[in-house]
């Protein structure tokens, strides 16, 4: 077992036109929490799609590996059956599918969740219940007119089922109520505990936070990783804002 | 077995060239002699249906397809008139086997609900026949209707679906229709959406493959002012199968402040589908809405990408595509007969242990919308 769960090195990537990441280098030990912060438009969707191997992004320089392999080359669905998961900002709508049936197929493509149906919707129906849903939602079209907090529901009804070794988040928190933010954050707490995973979570708002016990914190300006701590760098952001960075940020061009 | 060919069924308001060859079906149907009358049985008290009723009422089919149905539901049996008013709500089942064609009219009074729910459904060793079902509903102010139908048969098997709709002041109707299976399936549907703030939702959902024929003639007039209309067909065509869709929706003069709104999205998984669409919005009116959208060839990539980000191939979409028609349609079912057909299917395409994965799911996670069992 290697002690770099994820290891990205001079990273460089972006859209046809246009470089968005600059220069990433993050290394991510198996079983920490990390949180990726920024302001609006830094990169760090980006990011988190690049790693997940997003058709969109071309990666120019640079390279990924991911429990010691060498992924650059992977496409998403090797990337993700290998242990990577992205919980989406922004869930994408799918029409015809029942969620039922997408977790089944999901579920069914990998062979370390092999279960009987009986199992499978126990076991579905229990997470649902967890995270405070209807068990009627199953039956449902993938997110087809769910609300904004339902559909992060379902992603994390995703993660715990599949229970990736790496876990990006991506602003799950964003646009929850008190309550559904509770919902989630057990449940992330539930992952982390259920199978020792590794967590990158990006967020603007500690709340989501509290529940985790952050190894380091990561912070993203204009594209490039310009400062790096501890957990006590999420108050001082708090407190001070990203003004405090955005110089380095410009600075190393 | 002497026949009769129907023919300009499914004709759309406006027509259009005609190399396109996308402006009527043809179905071939067994001749209406004098024979005994086929035995139905409905699960509703009903009247006889009274002549010339329902004149005014436009027809999704065409008239061929309207008198040939009226002609072949010749046994008092077969043909119903469901009143329904608003102390009672009601469910209206029409199971339709091998060959039965019924004629099916539903009255709903002021404020009155009513589920109406159509599954033709036949085995692989009765012997070829055309299933018909021919169904008027009528709903005045405020009325809620829920339609469902099913066409469920094994390709020697046809089946003809002639559906008229108006509604009153803010009646509201929602209606599913899932083609899984027919040799040819021939289904038009005209909604009147006559009074104000009436609405439509019309979503249909279909997989087809072999040489399966599929014609489908969705016809919204918009009359009434704020009146919303969706309509959303989505579906899979595989091997030779051929789809022809004409949707039109007809925002009349008067009708201010509607708004009406038809998708489309196809997948073609064969190489030999033919897949033809005429959409149409008509517009006579200034202060209205109306929107087509169409994703035709394959999935949409962000669509791609979501289940590409969850493990899944580009094949492997596809093929949860094509399962989840018929996943949906169990999952779903208002009515035992709806979901034992829609489970023949499965077990025919998916095989016995998905049919019965499906069936326990089914089981455990109650339907939306709630069970109209
Ligand atoms: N597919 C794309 N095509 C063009 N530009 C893109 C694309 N994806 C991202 N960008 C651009 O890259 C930059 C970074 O976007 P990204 O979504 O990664 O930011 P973010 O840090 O996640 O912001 P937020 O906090 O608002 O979610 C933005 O300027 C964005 O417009
Ligand atoms: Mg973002």
């Amino acid at each position: 077992m290697t002690d770099k769960l994820l290891d990205i090195a001079g990273l460089c990537a972006g859209t046809e036109d246009a470089t968005i990441l600059h220069d990433i280098d993050l290394t991510l030990a198996p079983g920490t929490t990390h949180v990726l912060m920024g302001p609006n438009g830094a990169g760090k969707s980006t990011l988190g799609h690049v790693i997940m191997g997003d058709p969109t992004y071309r990666t120019s320089a640079g390279t990924i590996s991911f429990d010691g392999a060498d992924v650059t080359a992977d496409t998403a669905d090797k990337r993700s059956l290998a242990g990577i998961f992205l919980s989406y900002q922004a869930p994408v709508e799918v029409p015809g599918v029942p969620l039922y049936s997408f977790l089944r197929t999901i579920a069914g493509k990998r062979p370390e969740l092999k279960m009987t149906s009986r199992q499978f919707r126990a076991r579905v129906g229990e997470l649902a219940q967890q995270l405070d849903m209807d068990s009627s939602y199953l039956t449902r079209e993938l997110n087809v007119g769910f609300s904004g907090g339902e559909k992060k529901k379902v992603e994390m009804l995703q993660l715990l089922l599949l229970q990736p070794k790496l876990a990006i988040l991506d602003e799950t928190d964003s646009g929850l109520d008190v309550d559904a933010l509770a919902v989630v954050s057990r449940g992330i707490e539930a992952y982390r505990a259920s199978c020792d995973g590794t967590l990158l979570v990006i967020t603007h708002n500690t709340r989501i936070l509290e529940r985790l016990d952050v190894d380091r914190t990561h912070v993203m300006v204009k594209g490039r990783l310009v400062a790096e701590g501890g957990a006590d760098l999420i108050p001082k952001i708090d407190r001070e804002g990203f003004e405090q960075f955005e110089q380095t940020g410009d600075g190393d061009r | 077995m002497a026949t009769s060919t129907l023919e300009r069924l499914n004709t759309p308001p406006a027509q259009t060239w005609n190399y396109l060859r996308i402006n009527d079906a043809v179905l071939e149907v067994p001749a209406i002699a004098n024979d005994p009358a086929r035995d139905y049985s409905a699960s509703v008290d009903a009247t006889p249906v009274r002549p010339d009723a329902h004149a005014g009422l436009e027809m999704g089919a065409g008239d061929a397809a309207t008198a040939w149905l009226t002609s072949a539901a010749t046994s008092a049996a077969s043909r119903h008139t469901v009143r329904v008013s608003s102390d009672s709500p009601q469910l209206v089942e029409v199971n339709l086997s091998a060959g039965d064609v019924t004629e099916t009219n539903v009255e709903l009074g002021p404020d009155a609900e009513a589920t109406i729910v159509v599954t033709a459904s036949a085995s692989p060793a009765d012997a070829p026949s055309t299933t018909g079902n021919l169904l008027r509903i009528t709903a005045a102010r405020g009325a809620r209707v829920t339609l469902a139908e099913l066409v469920a048969l094994p390709d020697s098997h046809q089946h003809l679906d002639d559906v008229g709709i108006e509604l009153g002041q803010g009646a509201s109707i929602e209606v599913r229709q899932y083609v899984l299976g027919a040799g040819t399936a021939v289904l038009g549907l005209a909604a009147n959406l006559a009074g104000a703030r009436s609405s439509l939702t019309l979503a249909t959902r279909y997989l087809a493959r072999g040489r399966e024929r599929l014609d489908l003639n969705h016809v919204v007039r918009m009359r009434g002012t704020d009146t919303r209309a969706q309509v959303d067909e989505s579906g899979v065509l595989d091997d030779d199968a051929e789809k022809t869709l004409r949707a039109t929706i007809d925002l009349v003069r008067g009708a201010k402040g509607a708004k009406g709104r038809e998708q489309e999205t196809v997948l073609v998984a064969g190489d030999g589908v033919v897949n033809k669409t005429l959409p149409v919005i008509l517009c006579d009116e200034d202060d209205v809405a109306g929107d087509h959208g169409a994703t035709i060839g394959s999935v949409s990539q962000d669509q791609l990408s979501y289940l590409a980000d969850r493990g899944l191939t580009e094949e492997d979409a596809t093929e949860l595509f094509s399962s989840a028609v018929i996943d949906d349609a169990v999952l779903s079912a208002p009515t035992g007969a709806f979901r034992d057909a829609a489970l023949a299917i499965a077990r025919d395409l998916l095989g016995d242990q998905a049919a019965n994965d499906l069936a326990e799911a089914e089981a455990s996670f109650e339907p939306r919308g709630g069970d109209a069992r």
